[in-house]
């Protein structure tokens, strides 16, 4: 791989979360700052909290680049691509904080209807042909680096420096653990949907029909989104997990330099336009919601809601997801032992995973 | 299903967290309601005390401790391993009088509306809302 496009595909890890947080700070949908709702008119002070995030998120994406672009060493780079992201995204969550506290607390009603029938399951959200194209994807790739793997030789290059040149040889073998990680993005998102599939359907005591209506709408896209934010990962996660033993049967150079750049792109970039394609749909929906029962959260306990509605914590209610008060999406209700499981199996597991990875590979 | 697709969602109990009715109560209410509305019939079944739990959002202990005082009144009927059933409910009969118990309840009632300066058009309309409510089911076309 080349320099220069070591140096793109850093820059673009750093580029996509100033892409994201830009887009995240720019947003005017009315009433709301950062497409949180504030429950009153959009004041100057929050326009200059948006200001601030943007002015920030340039200046940090300039010095990461920078410390990529100039010959400032590797250990510049690197430490520039871990800490950029961690600046912009850290910067953006303390910006929504404060935005959320500033925000006029919306009570939630206590008062909300209950259909006495079993709610639309998993199969009413999902989308067929896009959960079959991710099961082949992940089912084909496994059968054909089966394949491969049997006419490897018993070493091949496991790691490259930022050169491009192998500073490690590993059994192929050691692949399988990329298959793992599509696997677990897979698994991950049925389990995300499931949770949206057992969010509970509380109702308004008037307009249930239209309600019902817009709220199967607004967990389909939330749905759709996820299907095609993982399935995009999983092709980028495909990619090097095939091209880098195809490099070595074929015995092609450069295979895995344009593998790494195009699945930087489609992982980084990727995600981004079931984003910006299905967000502002949700706003719509999310507003609608609103305008009849007063509250994006009907179901759940006001008293629940802390840190200016960004967290939920609710030991009388019994669901473990609840829609978020702030934002879009879901979020736990802290106050089950359950919701803790959930995360350390999806977000501690999988970081402590990669560490350990990374520590074997030194 | 159906309902949740929007084409007329009738069986819904309504739930409130901050009123002064106590949660089980109010649970009990509502699925007395539905019979007494007939929008639930003779050995139709009703969600476990689980899923109803997680429905409405209430602890399972509450849940059970309505559908004890349903079968109670025997509007329900609870078999251990089976589901809460819906007991057989007498039809509107001349012959049948009204206890003396939910007499009393109604005289409380209308003492303490007469007492907190309501109208007598006030509680007559209230109390002839409760009769069209059940007998002629004036709401069924609202939801």
């Amino acid at each position: 791989m080349s320099e220069w496009m070591v140096t793109a595909t850093l820059a673009l890890t750093i580029l996509t979360t100033a892409i994201l947080v830009e887009w995240i700070a720019r947003a005017r949908h009315p009433g709301t700052l950062f497409f949180l709702r504030l429950g009153r008119e959009r004041v100057a002070s929050d326009d200059a909290r948006a200001t601030r995030l943007r002015i920030g998120n340039a200046v940090i994406t300039a010095l990461g680049i920078a410390a990529v672009a100039l010959p400032l060493g590797e250990h510049a780079a690197l430490a520039a691509v871990l800490v950029c992201p961690l600046l912009q995204t850290g910067w953006l969550i303390a910006e929504i904080v404060g935005a959320a506290k500033s925000a006029v607390p919306e009570k939630v009603p206590g008062r909300y209807a209950v259909l006495l029938e079993d709610p639309p399951g998993v199969r009413d959200y999902v989308s067929v042909p896009l959960q079959l194209a991710h099961v082949l994807l992940v089912l084909v790739a496994a059968a054909v680096f089966a394949w491969i793997v049997g006419r490897l030789p018993a070493e091949i290059p496991a790691h490259y420096d930022l050169h491009g040149n192998v500073d490690r040889y590993a059994s192929p073998h050691e692949l399988w653990s990329l298959g793992a990680i599509a696997l677990f993005d897979l698994v991950l998102l049925w389990f995300i949907v499931w949770a949206i599939a057992r969010e509970r359907w509380a109702l308004p005591e008037h307009e249930q029909a239209r309600y019902t209506a817009l709220q199967l709408d607004r967990r389909r896209i939330m749905v759709r989104m996820l299907e095609w934010i993982m399935l995009l990962v999983n092709v980028a996660m495909v990619l090097v997990w095939l091209v880098i033993p195809l490099e070595v049967l074929l015995g092609v150079e450069g295979l895995v330099g344009g593998a790494v750049i195009a699945t930087v792109i489609l992982a980084t970039v990727g995600p981004i336009v079931p984003m910006i394609v299905f967000v502002p749909r949700l706003l719509k929906v999310r507003d609608a919601l609103v305008a009849i029962a007063g509250t994006e959260v009907l179901g759940t306990r006001d008293a629940g809601w802390r840190w200016g509605g960004l967290i939920y914590y609710a030991p009388e209610d019994p669901a473990l997801f609840v829609p978020r008060k702030v934002g879009i999406g879901q979020t736990l209700n802290m106050a089950r032992p359950s919701a803790w499981i959930f995360l350390v199996a999806v977000v501690v597991l999988p970081i402590a995973i990669s560490l350990g990875a990374i520590a074997l590979a030194q | 299903m159906s309902a949740y697709r929007g084409d007329g969602a009738v069986r819904s109990i309504v739930i409130d967290l901050d009123g002064p009715v106590p949660l089980y109560r109010q649970i009990a209410d509502g699925v007395r309601a539905l019979i007494a509305r007939g929008h639930l019939a003779e050995g139709d079944t009703l969600p476990s005390v689980r899923k109803l739990g997680e429905l409405l959002g209430v602890n399972l202990n509450t849940v059970a401790k309505a559908y004890r005082v349903l079968a109670d009144e025997e509007v329900v009927v609870l078999r251990h391993g089976a589901p809460v059933r819906v007991a057989a409910a007498p039809a509107p009969s001349a012959a049948v009088t009204i206890d003396e118990v939910s007499q009393r309840t109604l005289h409380d009632w209308v003492g303490r509306a007469r007492l907190s300066g309501a109208s007598e058009e006030a509680v007559r309309e209230v109390f002839e809302g409760a009769v069209r409510r059940f007998y002629r089911d004036d709401e069924g076309g609202e939801r």
